[in-house]
C-alpha cells in the first residue's frame, strides 16, 4: 500500500525497508513457534513428545496420531456439527450487526446511543457468570441440545462487539458516496448494498474472523448446552483426549492442528479483501 | 441521549425485577416430564466400556422390552457444572456416574433421589466398599449406589533394581528409604534422578501415610467436622511425607503434581525407579517405552511397620439416579443390573477396573498384574463425606498441603494447622 | 472523520458526519423512522432475549444465596447485600483488584503498541511477508486458547520445556529446571506474554483494515511535503482510525480484566497457591470452587461496575457525535 507509494529509491528508504522485513521475520518466528511445536508434536511418537530433551524436528515422524485422532468415535459428526454451528453464527451475526450498525449510525434513531451503550455493558458481564442463567432459559425454550439454541447463544455474545467495530467503520465511509448514488437513482437499499457494503468489507473481514474464531473455539457454552455426544461440537470432543489419568498428547496435539485447519483456509479465502475498496481510487468527488 | 439512557435502564431494570423470581423458582418447570421410553445414562470417559454397557443395556431390554437406552459419555472436564445444570433442568439423565470425592456434595443437594428404601435390594450392598458408600451417604440416607473403584500401588522398573542390587520389593518404610540410597549410587550418573518419583502435589499418595500413622484428614464430633490434621497421628505420617518426598524424589518434584512432568514418561525414560500409580499406568508406560514391557512390577505402599502396608486411598465412582427423571423405576433396575456381580466382574475384566464390594475382590486374583492393587484394596480409607469435600478440591487444599510440606519453607505444624482452620470452614459450609 | 486531514490539502472530497449537513433525501429518511428501526430490530431481539434475562438473573442472583442445594430444590433466599459485604470484607478483596489492574495494564498496553506496530508494519513491507505476517497472526489467534494453554505449559515447563532448553544452550545455565511458576511475578510474565501473543492479531488485522481506509491521496500528499513516516502517522493516519483505536482499547481493557481459561490452565489450577488471583479467577473461585452463585454474581456485578467506571469516560466520547477527543 504506502511502500509502493513512498517508493525505495533513497538508500535510507532501500535500508528502512530491509529493516522491517527484518522486524517482520523476527515478529513471525515469535509468533509461529508455539505453533510451530504444536505441529512438530503432533508428527512424534507420545514418547517423544514428553522426553527430557526436545526435538525441534520430528524425528519419528509418524502420522499415527492423525490417524489416532481422525478415528476416535463421533470425530465427523462433531466436525459437521461445529461446521454448522459456526458458519450459522457468523452468517446472522454479520448481517444483524451490519444492519444495526448501519441503522445506529446513519439514521437520527432515538435510543441509538443508549443501545449501544448497553450493549457495551452487556460484554463486560464475565461470560462465567452467564452460563448457568442462560442454560435455564434455553432450557425453557426447549432449546437444550439444540443447534438452534447453540448458534443463538454465539450470535448474541459476539454480536454487541461486532456491533461496535462495524459502526467505526461504516462512519468512516463518507456519506457524499451514498447520497451521490441515491441522487443517480438509486434506492436506500441499493446505495447500502453497492456502495456503503464493499467499502465496509475489511471491517466485515475482520469481524467476521473474530466471531469464526469465538464460535469455533468454544467449549463452555457447548459443552453444558449440548449434552449428547452427536450433537457435541468440536471442542467438546477435542477434550476427550484427557481423561482424568492420562493424556494422549499426540492425539491432542494432531486434533488441535486439524482444527485450526478450517480457520487458516477461511482467513486465506477472505484475507485479500481486507484492503478496502478505496484505496483503489473509487473515490469521486 | 441521556433520557433515552433512563428510559431503557428503567425498562431493563423492570425485566430484571420481573425475571427476578430467581434462577431457582425459573428452574423450576413442571416435571411432568414425559416418559417415551427412552432411558438416558452418563457414564464419564476412559473407564466403563462400550461393549460392557451394551451387554448391560441388553439385560436390561430383557426386563423392558421396547425401551432405548442412551448411554452418554461424558467428558471429566467441567463436569461438576454439567452434572449440576443437568441436574436443574427439565429434562436431566436419568441415571448419572459421579466420581466418589463429587457425590456427597450431590447427595446433599437433594437432585439425586434417595435409595434408603430400596438399599437392601441392591446386589452386594451389605459389603460395598466404604471408601464409594460413605460419601454416598447424607442424614442416614443413601444417593448413589457404588459403582467402580480404583487405588495406588508402586510401580517399579525390576532391571533398575536388579542393578542396584535389590532383591525383593521393600516391606516398610525405613526400608524403602534404604533401597532408595542404594539406587541413587546405583544410578549416579543420570541427570536429575529420582528412586521414587513423587510430585509434591500427589496427595493420592500423601494421604495414605497419615493414615499409616493413625491420623485423620478430618472428625465429625457432635455433628460438626473438625480438622484433624495437627494430632500426633497426622503430624507424624506429614513428617514422613516430607522425609520420604525429598530423599526419594527431584527437588523440581515438590510443587508438581503428576501430569506436569507426565509420572508415566518420568518412569519410561528411566527419570526413576518407583512412581506410584494406578492400574491404568501400567499400560501408558509400556506404550512409551516399549522396552519396559514385562519389566514393571508392583508393589503395597508400605507402611512404618514392617509386613503392613499403608492404608490405601480408594478412588471410583458411584451411580445416582436423577430425583426429576420421568423413569425413576427404569432407572435403577439399568442400576442394579450394571452393579451386580455378573457385570461387575465383566467390567473388571474388560476395562481393568476395580468392582464396588469387596465379596467380589478375589476376581483380582485372576488377573495378570493387578494382583497387588487388590492386595492394597483389603486396606483403605477415604475422604471426609462431606458435601463441603467438592470445595475442598476445587480449592486444591491437599495439593497445597503436601506440597508445602515437602517444600519445606515453614514449619509442618504451622502448615497442618492452617490447613485445618481451612478444612473447619469448607468442610462445615452450609450448602 | 477525515476532518483534521481537510486542512492539509484540497484532494479529498468533503464529507461530513451525516448530522451536520442533512439535504432533502436524509430529511425524508428521518421523518420515517421505521426503517432504522427494522434494522435494528433484529439485534435488540437476539441481545435482548438471549442476554437480557440471564444478565437480569444474574443481578437477581446477587442479592441471594444461592447453592447447588438451592438450585436444586428450587428454593429461593434473598440475603439482601450480604454477597456484596462478604466480598469487600474479604481479604482478598484490594489484592485481586490490584493484581488485575497491573496485569490489564500490561496486557492491554502490550497487545496496543505491539499490535499498532504490526498493523503499521504490515504497511511498509511487501504483499508475500504481508501475507506471510497475516497468516502467522491467524495461526497464533486461531488456535483453541485452551490447546494453546498446553503448549505454553510444555514450552515453560520446569524440567522438559523448550524455553529452558534454549536459554540454557545459549549459556544462560541459571535456568537449568527454572520454575517459571513459582513466583506471581514470574507467572504473571508468562501468561501475559501468551494472552499477549493471542491477543495482536485481531488488533493488527482491524487496525490495518481500518488504515487502508485512509485514502491514499493523503499519503502522497504528506510525502511529497516531505514528513517522516513517523508524522505522517502522526497526523494522517492515527487521527483517521483514532476512533477504532479508543474502541479496541475499551474492548481489550474489558476481555483481559475478565480473562479466565489461560490464567487457569497455565497455572493448573493452583492460581490461588501461587496467588495469581485475578479478577477472572476470582469470580470461579467464589461461584464455582464453593458452588456459591450468588456470591460469583456479585463479584460478576461488581466487574461490570468497575469497567463502566474505567471505561465510561471513553464511551461516553465514543457515542457522542463527532469525533474522539482524546
Amino acid at each position: 500500500m504506502t511502500a509502493t507509494v513512498v517508493g525505495s529509491r533513497t538508500g535510507r528508504q532501500r535500508r528502512l525497508t530491509w529493516l522491517w522485513r527484518a522486524v517482520a521475520v523476527v515478529f513471525v518466528v515469535f509468533t509461529v513457534f508455539p505453533v510451530y511445536w504444536m505441529i512438530n508434536s503432533s508428527f512424534e511418537p507420545n514418547g517423544q513428545i514428553t522426553s527430557l530433551t526436545p526435538s525441534f524436528f520430528p524425528v519419528h515422524f509418524t502420522f499415527h496420531n492423525f490417524v489416532d485422532a481422525t478415528g476416535r468415535p463421533y470425530f465427523l459428526t462433531d466436525l459437521r456439527n461445529s461446521m454448522i454451528v459456526v458458519v450459522s453464527t457468523v452468517v446472522l451475526v454479520l448481517i444483524v450487526a451490519f444492519l444495526a450498525a448501519t441503522a445506529v449510525t446513519r439514521f437520527r434513531l432515538w435510543g441509538a446511543k443508549a443501545f449501544l451503550v448497553m450493549i457495551l455493558v452487556v460484554q463486560m458481564v464475565p461470560t462465567t457468570a452467564l452460563v448457568i442463567p442462560l442454560f435455564l432459559i434455553l432450557d425453557k425454550a426447549k432449546l437444550l441440545n439444540t443447534f438452534q439454541g447453540l448458534i443463538l447463544t454465539y450470535v448474541a455474545l459476539t454480536l454487541p462487539f461486532t456491533i461496535w467495530v462495524l459502526r467505526g467503520f461504516v462512519r468512516g465511509v463518507p456519506v457524499d458516496l451514498e447520497e451521490a448514488a441515491l441522487v443517480d437513482g438509486c434506492t436506500r437499499v441499493g446505495a447500502f448494498r453497492r456502495i456503503l457494503f464493499p467499502l465496509v468489507l475489511p471491517g466485515l473481514i475482520s469481524t467476521g474472523v473474530f466471531s469464526f474464531i469465538t464460535a469455533w473455539n468454544d467449549f463452555l457454552y457447548a459443552d453444558v448446552i449440548m449434552q449428547q455426544q452427536g450433537h457435541w461440537t468440536l471442542p467438546v470432543w477435542l477434550f476427550g483426549f484427557e481423561t482424568n489419568t492420562l493424556t494422549d498428547y499426540g492425539g491432542l496435539m494432531a486434533s488441535c492442528a486439524l482444527f485450526a485447519l478450517p480457520v487458516v483456509v477461511f482467513f486465506l479465502l477472505v484475507q485479500r479483501r481486507l484492503v478496502s475498496g478505496l484505496t483503489a481510487g473509487a473515490v469521486k468527488g | 441521549m441521556k433520557k433515552a439512557l433512563i428510559a431503557l435502564t428503567a425498562i431493563a431494570l423492570t425485566v430484571m425485577g420481573l425475571s427476578g423470581g430467581g434462577i431457582a423458582a425459573s428452574a423450576q418447570s413442571n416435571h411432568t416430564a414425559q416418559s417415551n421410553h427412552t432411558l438416558t445414562v452418563w457414564l464419564m470417559t476412559g473407564e466403563i466400556s462400550t461393549p460392557v454397557s451394551n451387554a448391560v443395556t441388553a439385560a436390561f431390554q430383557k426386563e423392558y422390552p421396547g425401551w432405548t437406552v442412551n448411554v452418554e459419555i461424558q467428558q471429566w472436564n467441567g463436569i461438576a457444572t454439567k452434572l449440576i445444570t443437568a441436574l436443574a433442568s427439565t429434562s436431566p439423565p436419568d441415571a448419572m456416574e459421579v466420581g466418589n470425592t463429587d457425590v456427597a456434595e450431590f447427595a446433599a443437594s437433594g437432585g439425586l433421589e434417595n435409595l434408603s428404601s430400596v438399599e437392601s435390594s441392591l446386589p452386594n450392598s451389605s459389603n460395598w466398599l466404604k471408601g464409594l458408600e460413605g460419601p454416598a451417604e447424607y442424614n442416614g440416607g443413601l444417593y448413589a449406589v457404588p459403582l467402580l473403584a480404583g487405588d495406588r500401588v508402586v510401580i517399579y522398573n525390576k532391571q533398575m533394581f536388579k542393578q542396584a542390587g535389590i532383591t525383593e520389593p521393600p516391606n516398610s518404610l525405613d526400608q524403602l528409604l534404604t533401597d532408595g540410597s542404594a539406587l541413587k549410587a546405583a544410578f549416579s550418573k543420570v541427570k536429575d534422578f529420582s528412586p521414587l518419583y513423587l510430585p509434591g502435589e500427589y496427595w493420592y499418595a500423601g494421604l495414605p501415610l497419615i493414615w499409616a500413622y493413625g491420623g485423620q484428614i478430618a472428625i465429625k464430633t457432635g455433628g460438626k467436622w473438625v480438622g484433624d490434621l495437627t494430632s500426633p497421628g497426622s503430624l507424624a505420617g506429614l513428617k514422613e511425607w516430607e522425609t520420604i518426598q525429598n530423599f526419594l524424589s527431584v527437588p523440581a518434584s515438590r510443587d508438581v503434581n503428576t501430569n506436569a512432568p507426565d509420572q508415566d514418561t518420568v518412569l519410561a525414560d528411566g527419570q526413576a525407579a518407583m512412581i506410584v500409580g494406578g492400574g491404568w499406568e501400567l499400560g501408558a508406560i509400556t506404550s512409551t517405552n516399549k522396552k519396559l514391557t514385562g519389566q514393571l512390577g508392583t508393589f503395597v505402599f508400605p507402611g512404618p511397620t514392617a509386613g503392613t502396608p499403608s492404608p490405601v486411598f480408594i478412588g471410583g465412582s458411584d451411580i445416582g439416579i436423577a430425583n426429576a427423571s420421568p423413569n425413576k423405576a427404569e432407572a435403577l433396575a439399568w442400576v442394579k443390573l450394571m452393579t451386580d456381580a455378573k457385570y461387575q466382574i465383566q467390567m473388571v475384566k474388560a476395562d481393568g477396573l476395580m468392582p464396588n464390594a469387596t465379596s467380589l475382590l478375589s476376581v483380582g486374583k485372576s488377573l495378570p498384574n493387578q494382583a497387588d492393587f487388590y492386595k492394597a484394596a483389603n486396606l483403605s480409607d477415604f475422604t471426609p463425606p462431606s458435601p463441603g469435600w467438592a470445595t475442598v478440591e476445587n480449592d486444591a487444599v491437599m495439593e497445597a498441603l503436601f506440597s508445602q510440606v515437602a517444600e519445606g519453607a515453614q514449619n509442618v505444624a504451622v502448615i497442618a494447622k492452617s490447613t485445618d482452620s481451612r478444612l473447619d470452614t469448607l468442610l462445615n459450609a452450609q450448602q | 472523520m477525515l476532518n483534521s486531514a481537510r486542512g492539509r490539502t484540497e484532494h479529498t472530497s468533503s464529507p461530513a458526519p451525516s448530522y451536520r449537513r442533512r439535504p432533502h433525501s436524509w430529511r425524508r429518511a428521518t421523518r420515517r423512522q421505521l426503517l432504522p428501526f427494522v434494522l435494528l430490530l433484529p439485534a435488540l431481539v437476539m441481545v435482548g432475549l438471549v442476554l437480557g434475562y440471564p444478565i437480569g438473573q444474574v443481578v437477581a442472583t446477587s442479592f441471594q444465596q444461592l447453592g447447588v442445594f438451592q438450585l436444586l430444590s428450587h428454593q429461593t433466599i434473598w440475603n439482601g447485600l450480604s454477597n456484596y459485604r462478604s466480598l469487600f470484607s474479604s481479604s482478598q478483596f484490594l489484592d485481586v483488584l490490584e493484581q488485575t489492574l497491573f496485569f490489564v495494564v500490561a496486557t492491554v498496553g502490550l497487545t496496543l503498541v505491539i499490535g499498532t506496530g504490526v498493523a503499521l508494519l504490515m504497511g511498509r513491507v511487501g504483499k508475500f511477508l504481508r501475507t506471510v505476517v497475516s497468516v502467522a497472526m491467524l495461526l497464533a489467534w486461531a488456535m483453541p486458547n485452551t490447546a494453546a494453554s498446553i503448549v505454553w505449559t510444555w514450552l515453560f515447563e520446569t524440567q522438559y520445556g523448550v524455553i529452558n532448553y534454549l536459554l540454557v544452550t545459549l549459556g544462560l545455565h541459571g535456568f537449568n529446571n527454572h520454575d517459571w511458576f513459582a513466583t506471581s511475578l514470574s507467572a504473571y510474565g508468562v501468561i501475559t506474554a501468551m494472552i499477549v501473543w493471542q491477543a495482536i492479531p485481531f488488533v493488527a488485522l482491524t487496525l490495518y483494515a481500518a488504515l487502508t481506509m485512509v485514502p491514499r491521496e493523503l499519503f502522497e500528499a504528506a510525502a511529497v511535503d516531505g514528513a517522516s513516516p513517523w508524522t505522517i502517522f502522526r497526523r494522517v493516519s492515527f487521527p483517521i482510525v483514532r476512533p477504532i483505536f479508543v474502541l479496541l482499547t475499551v474492548l481489550s481493557i474489558i476481555w483481559d480484566s475478565n480473562v479466565f481459561n489461560q490464567v487457569w490452565f497455565l497455572t493448573s489450577g493452583r492460581a490461588e497457591v501461587i496467588n495469581v488471583v485475578p479478577l477472572g479467577i476470582w469470580q470461579y473461585i467464589e461461584a464455582f470452587s464453593s458452588q456459591q452463585y450468588g456470591l460469583g454474581a456479585a463479584v460478576a456485578v461488581v466487574t461490570v461496575l468497575l469497567l463502566l467506571i474505567i471505561t465510561g469516560y471513553y464511551i461516553r466520547i465514543m457515542v457522542r457525535t463527532g469525533e474522539v477527543k482524546a
